[in-house]
Formats: C-alpha cells, structure tokens, sequence
C-alpha cells in the first residue's frame, strides 16, 4: 500500500503529549487562507524553491515536494523513534493536508502504531464526506479537531467546502468515545471576533463530551512559502498574532467551561 | 533559597577579582631547591620537603567573611606557577599581561624575580625541557603538524578525583596506614623494597606538612578573632580556629569541617604540582549527606546555614583560575576553568537510588551562584526520580551551561569492563569533562587530543603534511590509487594506526619522566592503595590505572569518509582528482561542488545507516588501535572521545576537508554532528550519537544546542527530561545543553560589554562567552539550533 506524503518531522513536540514523528499527508480539499503549509494542499508533488547559502554565495534550486511512500518505508522511519515515544508516552501524528482524504493507507499506519503500542494522533479539519470514520477512530489515541469557525459563509468565503461535514464528523468521532482536542487557529479578521468566537462556544456546546481546546494565534510563517511557490499569499501583511496577544480570548474561553491549554 | 548579603560579597569579590601572576611558589621551590638541604635525599622524599617548605612559608590568606578559608596563592586568582613544570619566559609573562582573554597581569616584582631568580634557576631543566630533549624526532613532527597535543608538556598528570572514603578519614588516620605499610616492608628480597620505603617517608612528611599548614590558619584565625569588634563575627572566627585544629587531621564530624577539610586536601594537591584537571570533590551530596542529616538531626546546624557553607565553598573554587600556560599555547589557549565537575545524584555502593536532601540543595547552589567554578553535572540512574532530572533541566534551560547530564547505568558498566570492582564502580563517576573514573581509587590519566580527521587528509596525500611540507605519515599511496572505499580505508586504518604508535611511544617516555622526577606523595596518600602498595599515584600506585588518548572529530571524520563513499565510489558523480583539486583549492572554483558536499551527502546526526556505518567503522578503528596497550606505569590505556576546544586547533591545522569544510575551520566537537550538519533534530542526533557503544569507553560528549523557546513550557522541559532518558536507555554517556538563542550569541559578539554575564557550554564545560577567541565564538553559534519551524 502507498500513501502521498510530503515530510516527516520528528521530535514534533506541538503535535500531541510527549516526544513525536508527524507524517504530513499531501493533498487537502481546503485551502485556508492563512494555511502556513500551502505545499500540502494539491495531491501532486508541487514545485518549491529553496535557497541555500554557503559563506557569500547562494545556491537556488527547485525542489518538488510531496512524494509517494509505501507503508513499509514510512514504518521503516516511524519505528526509528520508538524509544523516545516510550520514554515521554508520545508516539505519531498524521498530519496534512488531509489525513482523512487517505483513509485506507492512513488506517493502515495507524494499525502497524496500535500493534507497536505506538500512541497515535490525527490532525484533522473533518470537512470531508468518509465512510470508514469509526474504523479509523478504534486506532487513534487522540484526535487534533480543528475548528476554524461557526459560521458557514466565513468557511465557504476563507476555507472551501464541507462545513457541515466537520461538525458531523465531530459528533461522530466524540460518540465512539475517541479522545478530542479541539484545535482553534485565531485568525484575525476571520474568527476573533465576540461574534465568531460565541458562536464557535455556541456549536461546540451542542457536543457535550469536548472539555479541552488549544488557540493556535495566526502565524505568518506561511508567507514565504507561498512565495516560493510563486503564490500569492491570502493574508496580505496580516501581522502575527502572540500568545500575549489571545490571553482574551484564552479567556473568553475558560469563562465558557474550556480547559484551555 | 536567596544569597545571603555576605555570600552575594564573596560572591562579587571573586568576580571581579582580577587574575594575577603569584611567584610565591615559584619563588620558594626555588629557594628549597638552592638550599640544597635535600640534595642526599631521595626524589620521592625532596619533593615531599620541597611541599612542606612551600606550605610553611606560604602567606595565608583569610578573606573577609568567608566560612572555608585557604588560597592557592596570596590572594584570590592570584595564580602561583610550577617552574619544575614549565618556565615562563618574560616574554610569555607579557603575553600573558596583554592578552584580551583572561589575562593575568604581573607587577614589575614578579617580573624581577623571574628574570633574576626563577628563570636562571630553572631554564633547561624543567620537565618540559627534559621532555622535548627525549622525546623521538618523528613525534616532534607529528606534534608539529597538529596530529596530536600532549597533556603533561605544561601540567602534571592528576586528573583524579577524592574518594568519598576520604571525608571520613583524616590525614593522621593515613599516617597510622603509613606506618602500617612501613613495618610491613620487606626491605630484603623485594626489589622495590628501598623505593616503597622512600616513597612511604614522603607521604608520612606530606601529611604533618598539611597538618601544620592548616594550624597556620587555625593560628592566623585567632588572631583576626582577636582584632574583631564585631561579636557574632568573632565567634565566628574562632569556630573556624577550632575546624582548623580538627581537620585535615582527624576525619570530620560535620558540613562545616567536611568541607574545610576537602579544601585544604584541594590546596595540597594543586600546590603540590598543577595537574590536569585540578582536584575534584567528586559525590559531593553522597559525601556530605551522613553528616548533613547527623547535624539536622541533633540541631546543631540548621539548613540556611549549611547553605551558606555550600555557597561560601562554592566561592573558593571560582577562586582559582586554571594556571596559565607558556609559549604558543599562552597566547592560544585561555580556558579559565579548571574542571572541577562535582557530582551529584547516581546510586550509592549498593546500587540504590542516591539522590537526597543535600542533591537538591546543591541544585539550589548551583542556581543561585552562577559561576563558572566548580562546574556540576548531574548523574542520572534508572533509579533516580524524574524529578531530579526535571530541577536540573530548570537550571539547564535558564542557559548557564550546568549541569551537565551523565548516565550512572552506563558510567558503571563502563567500569566493571574495565575491571573495577562493583563497589568502586558505583563510587565513581566523571571528572574534568566526561572522563569516567573509580572516585579516590583510580589514577586515569589523559595524555593528549588525537585529530582524526588531519590524518585523512594525510592518507589522501601520501603520508604528505602540505602545511608543514613533511613526509610524516606512511606511503600508502595517493588519492587517485584508492580503487574502492575498502582500499582507501584499509590505508586509513595503517596511517591511524602509524600515528598512534608515535603517540604512545612519546606518551610511555613522558610517562617515565613523570615517574622518575615528579612523584607526587600528597596526592599519592589520598588514592587508595597508594600506601598499601607503597607506590606513588606517578607510578601505578593507585588501585586502578587507566590511561587516555582522546580522539576528536568524529563527525567530521565520519562526513568526510561519508562524502567520499558516496561521491566517488558509490555515485561515481565526482572523480577522486577532481576531488583534490577542489580540496587544494579551498573550494575556489570549486563552489558547485562544495555546495553538493554541504547540502546534497547524507551527514551523521541525522540517523542515516549510510553515513553512521562510517561513524561506528572509525570509531571501532579508534577502539582496535588504542584500547588495551599498557604504559610504563602499568596503566590499561582506553579510548574517549572529547575535544575540550581542540576541535578548534585541530581544525586551523586541518585544510579543507571532503565533506565541504573550507580549510583553517573547527572540526565537529565531542560525538556531536559537524555544526549545522544535523537536520533531523534531537532524536535524530541521539540516535546516530548512540551508535557506536559507549560503554567500550571511558567517556563520549554530546553537545545539544536547544533555544529557551523550546524549553519554556512544562511539556517542553519534560521533552528534555525523556530526550535524555531514551539516550542513556541506548547507552549514550554524557549529554549537555546549550540552551541560548543564536541571536543573542550574535549581539554579544557585537556588545560584549552587555554580556560580560553570558555563560555557554564550550565542550565539556561551561566559560565566558567573552574569553572565547572569536572562532570558537562563531562555531557555537553556528551549532545547530533545534528550533522548530
């Protein structure tokens, strides 16, 4: 079996507890305009130019990014950390992309993890329509939900389609008892204001079992990404946002009955 | 725990002390030596007088409201020299004066007394002179072309550390030992009979002269005590009289006279000769607790004081700058440390957890004082809590350097291979930077750096040094003549093998030197089995002899092999001619292909079989030509692998290098990556580090930068916590942190009055980021940063 990749991080410690490998599948069905990995989004391989220095010089070269992976090559990599997942109970993430738009080779990882005692966790946004959801839930430790708004004409105009699909697939993971942290990316001018905000509280009150959220303020790490990509970049001069800077909203949050972390 | 005032004023005095040349000693042993009351006596028993005649004549020294008193020399930092060592030219004394790094400064009548009484004493027959007159001509050229450096050519052999056994004997417990191994001498059938006994009346005159030195200070007590208005003080005063008159002598009865007594068995070792590395107080926490907890206990000594005895002892150590060297290396090297590396946590002698109270309070000391000497580590067992690992990564991440982290369970089976016992095993742990050793019952000696990559670059050219225009490697032939990668190591193989044997062969006539003109009873009487065995620590004395050659350069070594391997054997993409060419060039012309080298070759540190086989195949190489010969003295000798800041020497030495290295740059330090080379991050550097077997070692160093950002959170903290613990589940044996952020290192390369404060782990220790020579400035920020993107 293969799957599309396009990195392999390891000693990924923002992506689940402890010490982790994150495999970033390629491919998404959105395309958020702040997305700080727009090399994930197109299943094929993109092209991306990278810039080396050595002393005065620099050496330019294009770089295609993504690949095709067997299960046994990526196994290969992800067992090379195992002592590591052991020792701070961490383990592996899939991460995008969409790991969801790979169902198969992405329940066959998680497999191979469960069977090594590996602790698993998928980073997914949901917004996608996939009938072996449960299956996938009995081999994930922890789900990384993002949340990115409550209000469907923000998603369609600043993300793409599928809204109610993430709030489906949502209740779906929580009702087969799978473990959630929802994750939010502040967005300014997209989802920080009292308006977005309570009714992102709102719709996540309707799912009783989620007790646990992250803020994820907007980074422009992104930016020269989609520079290299010879994109333009959606957020404009959008400046970064601080963790100093969401202590409100962090707030606004715990006031509402949230372990923020 | 807050300083208190008085130790926030020891504290400052020390820092702002400034380094001074003392001709004190040089002063006296001269004197001694032209007396000429010695001459009929027997070396072991001159040198033993020569001691005492310093002891006796030394000022004693008494600092405003210390607690632990005593100094090497009349004054803090004031630095006393070893002319039977090594002389000071007047020339080195002004190098020394003006130099911007640590610069010790002589007034005009230290310069006088060189110039008129120690130099024309002393000239041609220090042990330097008498080691460059016997030392063979193909070593000299092997010395001169950077292939290896030699330890004892400026410092005595020491490199040991006191036994915990020796807090709780006094020096009259050891003459009592003296005597017994005196009666006990066969002066007839043993050949060594009459040396054993010369040696035993040495240790019997080193002992009353240490005896008597501590008196002095008992009596200088008194007197200030007399001339104190201030009462709390003046009991004070007289207390510490009192620790006088008990200690050395008698084995201590609390922390107060536990650590005075260390410190007078420290100032006899380093007045005695100027070893390498000073003196160490070893498991400290294990050393004091019985005492700690005794005092508690009966409330005779409450916590908050004990602190300040820890800090007020703390200070004396900072004290002592390491002794400046002379010639070349008196311009070059300017360490200030003098590696003391006390240790804290490991396993007791019966293998369980000894993490207590005193480890943790010792943790606070370390925090709170913040300077460069002593310097600590932490030894980390199975069996210690999480949580002492988790206080230590709170100071690791605050960017002081210290402590540096060991693995007990490794350091031990290193041992037990080494043939110590169980118990002395547990007893000991690391010295200087990540030496292992039995604590008070091993003499382990380092003899000198070993470049491994310099000889590649001979085995490229013949045997040929272009920098120094010398034939001084075999002719195994040139570049172009190796067919395969088998062919171009097997030839590898003979020049390490060729340049090894110089070495030893060099180290076992320096050794005899050693021997024959410099015994050292003081040390000798605290290394057990010295008096049972009635033989000088000099001369295989001690219970265990071990002896080192340290390589250096692993990860360069291994990128380059890798980068040939995979070029111009495997890929055939670059020819072994045009591969000269670059190299001769620096790269000039050559800039496409030092950028394939650099970015497109797979490098160690990233967990890559195709370039750690190379790593484990020169490690193993290292392993096979070294470990297992024997020294004159009897000493086993092992392989270790650290650089201190010779990776930096080496390197200038070094041209440039197949793995994309320009000429004159450092070579990779300890068992860390090239800088820069490891792009997979920590797990990936633990992983190829963990890959060769340290526990056929006698120590490995791993350096890890890491930013505060990393470490800023509780999860981030406890990531380190788990780094290091699946590190030393592999075996690994010592890893450190350097927890700064590159852009901080720059502006203090800008501002460096803005970071006179600014502490970074060098190698094996921690320095001023400001006494580092510009190069080495430049290679720690250039180590790769673990950030995340």
């Amino acid at each position: 079996m293969r799957g599309n990749i396009f990195d392999i991080k390891r000693y990924a410690i923002h992506d689940g507890p402890g010490i982790r490998t994150t495999v970033f599948l390629k491919g998404c069905n959105l395309h958020c305009r702040w997305c700080h990995n727009p090399e994930s989004q197109s299943l094929e391989p993109s092209r991306m130019w990278q810039i080396h220095r050595l002393g005065e010089k620099e050496f330019r070269e294009e770089k295609m990014v993504g690949y095709c992976i067997t299960a046994e090559e990526l196994w290969t990599e992800l067992r090379k950390d195992q002592v590591f997942f052991e020792e701070s109970a961490g383990g592996v993430t899939f991460s995008g992309g969409e790991p969801l738009l790979q169902p198969d080779f992405l329940l066959e990882m998680l497999k191979r993890c469960r069977a090594a005692h590996f602790r698993t966790c998928v980073d997914t946004a949901g917004a996608v329509n996939i009938g072996g959801l449960e299956e996938i839930c009995r081999y994930t430790d922890l789900f990384l939900y993002d949340i990115k708004t409550a209000e469907p004409d923000t998603f369609r105009t600043f993300i793409g389609e599928g809204y109610e699909n993430v709030w489906d697939n949502l209740k779906r993971i929580v009702q087969h008892g799978a473990q959630v942290l929802i994750r939010i990316p502040v967005i300014p001018g997209v989802n920080d204001s009292l308006v977005a905000l309570s009714a992102i509280v709102g719709r996540l009150k309707t799912i009783p079992a989620l007790h646990r959220i992250e803020l994820l303020p907007y980074h422009r790490t992104g930016a020269d990404k989609y520079r290299r990509l010879g994109r333009e970049y959606g957020m404009g001069e959008t400046a970064s946002l601080t963790e100093t800077g969401i202590t409100g909203i962090k707030e606004y949050f715990r006031e509402n009955g949230y372990e923020v972390l | 725990m807050k300083l208190t005032e008085r130790i926030q004023k020891l504290r400052e005095q020390s820092l702002n002390a400034e380094n001074r040349i003392s001709a004190e000693r040089a002063l006296l042993i001269t004197e001694f030596y032209k007396s000429g009351v010695a001459d009929a006596e027997p070396v072991p028993v001159q040198r033993a007088m020569a001691f005492q005649y310093i002891l006796e004549h030394k000022a004693i020294c008494i600092n405003k409201g210390e607690l632990i008193v005593g100094e090497r020399g009349p004054a803090p930092k004031a630095t006393p020299t070893y002319p039977e060592i090594c002389v000071h030219s007047l020339q080195d004394l002004e190098i020394l004066h003006n130099r911007k790094k640590v610069a010790f400064l002589s007034d005009e009548e230290t310069r006088a007394a060189y110039r008129d009484i120690i130099i024309p004493y002393w000239k041609g027959k220090s042990n330097r002179d008498r080691i460059f007159k016997n030392v063979t001509s193909e070593w000299k050229d092997a010395y001169e072309a950077g292939i290896f450096t030699e330890f004892q050519e400026q410092r005595a052999p020491g490199h040991t550390v006191l036994g915990m056994k020796m807090f709780w004997t006094g020096l009259n417990d050891l003459k009592s030992e003296i005597y017994v191994a005196l009666e006990k001498l066969d002066l007839l059938d043993d050949p060594e009979g009459v040396d054993k006994r010369d040696e035993l009346r040495g240790m019997e005159i080193v002992c009353d002269a240490m005896v008597a030195y501590a008196e002095r200070h008992a009596r200088e007590l008194e007197k200030l005590a007399g001339q104190e208005s201030d009462p709390k003080r003046r009991t004070e005063l007289l207390q510490m009289a009192q620790v006088c008159r008990r200690v050395p002598a008698n084995a201590p009865q609390t922390v107060q006279e536990a650590l005075q007594h260390y410190w007078f068995i420290h100032l006899g070792v380093v007045t005695e000769l100027n070893p390498w590395d000073s003196f160490n107080p070893g498991r400290l926490d294990q050393s004091l607790y019985p005492l700690y907890k005794k005092q508690i206990e009966e409330g005779s000594v409450t916590k908050e004081e004990v602190y300040e005895l820890l800090e007020s002892f703390w200070v004396k150590f900072n004290n002592h700058p390491s002794p400046p060297k002379v010639g070349v290396t008196a311009e070059e090297s300017n360490t200030y440390t003098d590696f003391s590396l006390i240790n804290l946590g490991g396993v007791k002698a019966d293998g369980s957890d000894g993490v207590n109270e005193v480890s943790y309070m010792l943790l606070d000391v370390i925090r709170e004082m913040r300077i460069l000497q002593p310097s600590s580590m932490i030894q980390v067992s199975k069996k210690n809590p999480d949580r002492f690992i988790r206080e230590a990564v709170e100071i690791i991440k605050t960017g002081f350097g210290q402590p540096s982290v060991f693995n007990t369970d490794a350091l031990v089976q290193e041992m037990l291979r080494a043939g110590k016992s169980i118990t002395d095993a547990r007893n000991g742990g690391c010295s200087g930077c990540v030496e292992t050793g039995a604590f008070g019952t091993e003499a382990y000696i380092l003899t000198g750096y070993f470049n491994l990559p310099k000889i590649l670059e001979l085995t490229l050219n013949d045997g040929f040094d272009r920098r120094t225009g010398k034939q001084i490697g075999l002719k195994t032939g040139r570049a172009a003549d190796y067919k395969t990668y088998e062919e171009l190591f097997a030839a590898y193989r003979l020049q390490v093998a060729h340049f090894m044997r110089i070495k030893l062969i060099g180290n076992n006539i320096i050794e005899r030197i050693f021997m024959k003109y410099m015994p050292v009873p003081f040390l000798s009487v605290l290394i057990e089995d010295c008096i049972s065995n009635g033989k000088d620590y000099m001369c295989g004395g001690a219970r265990y002899n071990s002896s080192y050659v340290q390589g250096v350069g692993l990860g360069s070594i291994t990128d380059m092999l890798t980068a040939l391997r995979y070029h111009v054997y495997d890929r055939k993409d670059v020819t072994m001619p045009e591969m000269m060419e670059a190299l001769e060039a620096d790269f000039k012309g050559y800039e496409e292909l030092q950028y394939r080298l650099v970015y497109k070759t797979p490098k160690y540190g990233n967990d890559d079989d195709y370039a750690d086989r190379q790593e484990v195949e020169v490690f193993d190489l290292y392993y096979d030509v070294l470990n297992g010969h024997k020294s004159p003295r009897g000493a086993t000798y092992r392989v270790n692998m650290l650089p201190t800041t010779c990776h930096v020497y080496f390197g200038r030495v070094t041209g440039a290098t197949p793995d994309g290295r320009n000429a004159g740059k450092p070579l990779s330090e300890g068992i860390s990556p090239v800088q820069g080379a490891d792009i997979n991050g920590p797990t990936a550097v633990i992983k190829s580090a963990a890959k060769i077997d340290h526990i056929k070692t006698g120590g490995t160093l791993l350096n890890q930068k890491f930013t505060p950002s990393l470490l800023a959170t509780e999860e981030g903290a406890m990531n380190l916590v788990h780094l290091v613990r699946a590190y030393f589940r592999m075996d690994g044996h010592h890893i450190q942190f350097n927890v700064v952020s590159a852009d901080t290192l720059r502006d203090a390369q800008k501002h460096p009055e803005e970071y006179k404060d600014l502490i970074v782990r060098v190698a094996g220790y921690s320095d001023y980021f400001n006494d580092l020579g510009e190069d080495l400035q430049n290679e720690i920020i250039c180590r790769t940063e673990q950030t995340q993107l």
